[in-house]
């Protein structure tokens, strides 16, 4: 049956009755693969996994809801879903497969200096460490595919010369299949605007996971760009009984190889050393031959004649016709030529050869017959500790269990035992502003140095022990390789709301800041995933709403007890995700409506954490939130400080609440004044002076800039149940959710530092009322500033990377969407709320 | 508001503004506004 890709139609073969596809196959069943019957980009995607006719396929696991499974392929496991799986025929079957023979092509050996060496390989080959390791650069690694999203450049010393080593994305493949694929690919192919072309590429090669990995090299000696190949993970091949023989495998390769324990730092000085010597490999022994070679010289020629003014090699025709090149992007480029000339030759060939399953099939025969030659196997056949591992984890039942323990253990972790921590750092963050600024004179300075800079800076540094805490766990997860196990077990949960199991990852992410959330979405194919993902991702709760949540809850609801203080918070987070959920099947069946994408992902072995790069994953977040606090909070809250203090109340109207009081302008001034007796101050001048006092405090809020804004909102928040104290809130909030907690604490005047836990703070927010003198912190009010916050978009960092993602189309429905959410879903909660309580 | 306490305060509340305005700007064709949020 013919299967449409793009704008085009691939011819396919009919299946012999004997044969039946991957997704029929039982867990622990085995069957030879006869052919990858799918669109262009799919079937040579599936096929560079290593789902290649001939080689031998094992379904070692089904994920909880039957789908996805997982497959054993040339030595690893590989996740994808039952739809991909019934379009890999297989037969029980095995085919012989035939060595390939040396092509040779003529050598060019670069002679200019090497000024700039990309780094790639497959995702989760261990670039990252060896970009390290070189540079001294302190990089994020992870034990998940698609840590590096972007190319980052450090540089290094390489015998005389200062290079720049550009980490580039993981990629399994040269035909890119997502935005960080493509970005590796054409910045290795010179195709990269504002990139200049490489001068050489150091190849991360995984060798326990060799014949997969080296289907990158294939292309990348295509490339005709100087290699080195670094061979990572030797220690772990060694485990697994598999010892490579390096100087026959860069006999092989026709490059150098240097094998590497990388996170150990062992073979970094070989790989520099071995840099100046990077060859182009001399032959090409996976040159396709035959009908198929003489399919490409032909269509070559017709390129050139048809386009005399673009000379096309006929490596580029070999690109085109098997694949390679993808002829989707042709046609959306309007090149109609090539895309006809190179259709009519594909169906020439049809159907005694499928130029695409050749050109794969071909590059691992060589593999195998070089992996073969290279690999000495000392102990065959025993289960790794990773497939014990996955036996419970990935199990069918007892996975989704442990996924739930492992959550709720996250969870916990944050809220119950980050507490203590931030018990202390408040203490010391109270200490700190009474040490420096509690014996100044009163004034402009001493306010904006308290309620300004302590009240707010130090009210959001109070969480540093909750974010380390949330980096901390998210780092180990990683590292350890089970996240990739968890978007197995909930891409068919994920899939049915119109998501992908990649986008657990950003999900995740999101819960401490949905910025790498966001960033981390650039890692899924297909682009209805990823936009659904990255619009989803901000309505996870993130670490900036905690310091409101734990205030609004801690202050209204922890009266009625810890059980409904834990269940508000948890339905926070619940609201947050499933406000998710809904919006992304609403776009997914609107303007998101594009058939379910690919899912293809590797499952890593397991391995022990590093704790040096996860201290400093830690480390590094916690310093970034820190330093958020101390530019852009701390500026925020110095303008909202401003904005409250300004204009001052005027001398007649402070007299006028003076003795209105029944105290005398020079009383007051007495009793006020810095060397006042304190035993001249009686009891009943004490609670007069504390009248006097919030009365002065809440004339000047009303008639600051802050207050006058927060009242022009104020007809447009009140069937919220807010009041314009809380819309000066909600004004703050929107520049960071934090600003919210400082706000409050400034705008109820206590006139110290303020941040969540502050008893004053509590007191005077219970005791508020609305000028009917009703309570203005009701039940109703509280859960509709909760359920506001848990839903609208309210950070302008988010939008701005949101804007450098996908656009400003984009970026503004977010916004608008959100937050008109946000506004509808406060406003049924207070309204329903008020008429029930 | 002649206060030099005022002039100060005022002139580092100017300065948070030019320091708040210059973070959040976007900024073209970078993938990342550099908000420090992440170690992107």
């Amino acid at each position: 049956m013919p299967t449409i890709s793009g704008s085009y139609v691939v011819p396919t073969t009919d299946t012999s009755p004997a044969e039946r596809s991957l997704a029929d196959l039982a867990i622990g069943a085995s069957a030879t693969i006869c052919e990858v019957d799918a669109g262009d980009r799919v079937k040579r995607r599936l096929l560079e996994m290593g789902l290649i006719p001939g080689e031998t396929v094992r379904v070692s696991h089904i994920a909880p809801l039957g789908d996805p499974i997982v497959v054993e392929v040339q030595g690893y496991r590989l996740g994808l879903r039952r739809g991909q799986a019934s379009a890999i025929h297989v037969t029980d079957h095995a085919a012989t497969t035939a060595g390939g023979e040396a092509a040779a092509i003529t050598s060019d050996q670069a002679a200019t200096p090497l000024r700039r060496i990309g780094l790639i390989g497959n995702p989760n080959a261990g670039k990252t460490t060896v970009f390290n390791a070189l540079t001294g650069l302190r990089q994020r690694v992870g034990n998940y595919p698609g840590v590096t999203v972007e190319r980052r450049i450090g540089h290094c010393q390489i015998a005389t010369e200062t290079c720049d080593i550009i980490d580039l994305p993981g990629t399994y493949s040269l035909s890119p299949s997502s935005p960080d694929e493509r970005i590796a690919a054409d910045i290795l192919r010179g195709h990269a605007a504002h990139e200049a072309p490489l001068d050489c590429a150091i190849v991360m090669l995984d060798a326990s996971n060799l014949a997969r990995n080296l289907l990158l090299f294939t292309q990348a000696a295509d490339l005709r760009l100087p290699l080195v190949v670094g061979l990572t993970m030797t220690d772990l091949a060694h485990r697994r009984g598999e010892v490579i023989d390096t100087t026959a495998l860069a006999a092989l390769l026709g490059v150098p190889v240097v094998p590497m324990v990388a996170h150990k730092g062992h073979g970094i000085d070989a790989l520099r050393d071995a840099i100046p010597h990077a060859r182009i490999p001399v032959t090409r022994p996976w040159a396709p031959r035959g009908e198929l070679a003489t399919a490409i010289d032909t269509l070559a020629a017709k390129l050139n004649s048809a386009m005399p003014s673009q000379a096309h090699s006929k490596l580029d025709a070999e690109r085109l016709l098997t694949g390679a090149d993808s002829l989707i992007d042709h046609a959306k480029d309007g090149d109609e030529r090539t895309v006809t000339l190179v259709e009519h030759a594909r169906r020439e060939l049809h159907p005694a050869i499928d130029p695409i399953t050749d050109d794969v099939a071909s590059r691992y025969r060589w593999i195998h017959s070089a992996r073969r030659a290279a690999t000495t196997i000392t102990a065959p056949g025993h289960a790794s500790l990773s497939d014990r591992i996955d036996r419970i984890l990935v199990h069918r039942v007892l996975g989704l269990g442990f996924f739930a323990a492992i959550m709720y253990g996250i969870f916990f972790m944050v809220y119950y035992v980050a507490g203590p921590f931030m018990d202390l750092a408040e203490s010391a963050i109270t200490a700190l502003g009474a040490a420096l600024f509690g014996g100044m004179a009163e004034g402009a300075l001493k306010s904006l140095l308290l309620d300004g800079v302590i009240g707010g800076v130090g009210g959001v540094l109070v969480f540093v022990p909750q974010i380390a805490m949330l980096f901390l766990l998210i780092s180990l997860l990683e590292q350890s390789g089970y996240l990739a196990r968890a978007a197995f077990l909930l891409d068919r949960s994920l899939a049915a709301v119109g998501l992908h199991g990649r986008s657990f990852i950003p999900m995740l992410s999101a819960h401490a800041c949905a910025i790498p959330g966001i960033m981390a979405a650039r890692g899924i194919g297909s682009r209805g995933d990823r936009l659904a993902t990255m619009f989803v991702a901000p309505f996870m709760s993130c670490g900036a709403r905690l310091p409101v949540y734990t205030l609004l809850i801690g202050v209204f609801l922890a009266p009625h007890g810890a059980g409904i203080e834990a269940l508000a918070l948890f339905g926070c987070y619940t609201l947050g995700i499933v406000m998710a959920v809904v919006t992304a099947i609403v776009l997914r069946k609107t303007a998101l409506n594009e058939p379910p994408a690919a899912f293809l992902l590797e499952l890593p072995a397991y391995r022990p954490p590093h704790l040096g790069q996860i201290a400093r994953t830690v480390a590094r977040n916690s310093w970034m939130f820190v330093r958020k606090a101390g530019t852009v909070i701390l500026a925020f809250s110095i303008i909202l400080w401003a904005a409250l203090y300004y204009p001052r109340a005027s001398e007649q109207q402070i007299n006028a609440i003076i003795t209105a009081e029944g105290m005398s302008t020079e009383q007051y001034a007495a009793l006020t004044a810095d060397d006042a007796d304190p035993a001249s101050i009686t009891t009943a001048n004490s609670e007069r002076l504390a009248t006097i006092t919030s009365t002065i405090s809440s004339t000047q809020v009303n008639g600051s800039v802050a207050g006058r804004a927060g009242k022009l909102i104020e007809p447009a928040i009140a069937p919220l149940g807010y009041d314009w104290q809380i819309g000066i809130g909600l004004i703050g909030a929107f520049a960071a959710r934090e600003v919210f907690v400082s706000t409050m604490g400034v705008v109820y005047s206590v006139g110290e530092e303020a941040d969540e836990n502050d008893e004053q703070l509590h007191d005077r927010m219970r005791s508020d009322t609305r000028a009917d003198g009703s309570p203005l912190w009701t039940i109703p009010t509280v859960l509709s500033v909760l359920v506001f916050f848990v839903i609208a978009m309210q950070c302008v960092s988010t939008l701005a990377v949101m804007r450098a993602e996908t656009g400003w189309k984009w970026t503004i429905a977010q916004w608008a969407v959100m937050n008109s959410l946000a506004y509808l879903m406060a406003l049924a909660v207070f309204q329903i709320g008020s008429a029930l309580l | 508001m002649s206060d030099w306490q005022d002039i100060v305060a005022l002139s580092i509340t100017a300065l948070c503004l030019i320091i708040v305005v210059w973070r959040i700007r976007p900024r073209h064709g970078k993938g990342c506004n550099g908000c420090s949020h992440c170690e992107h």
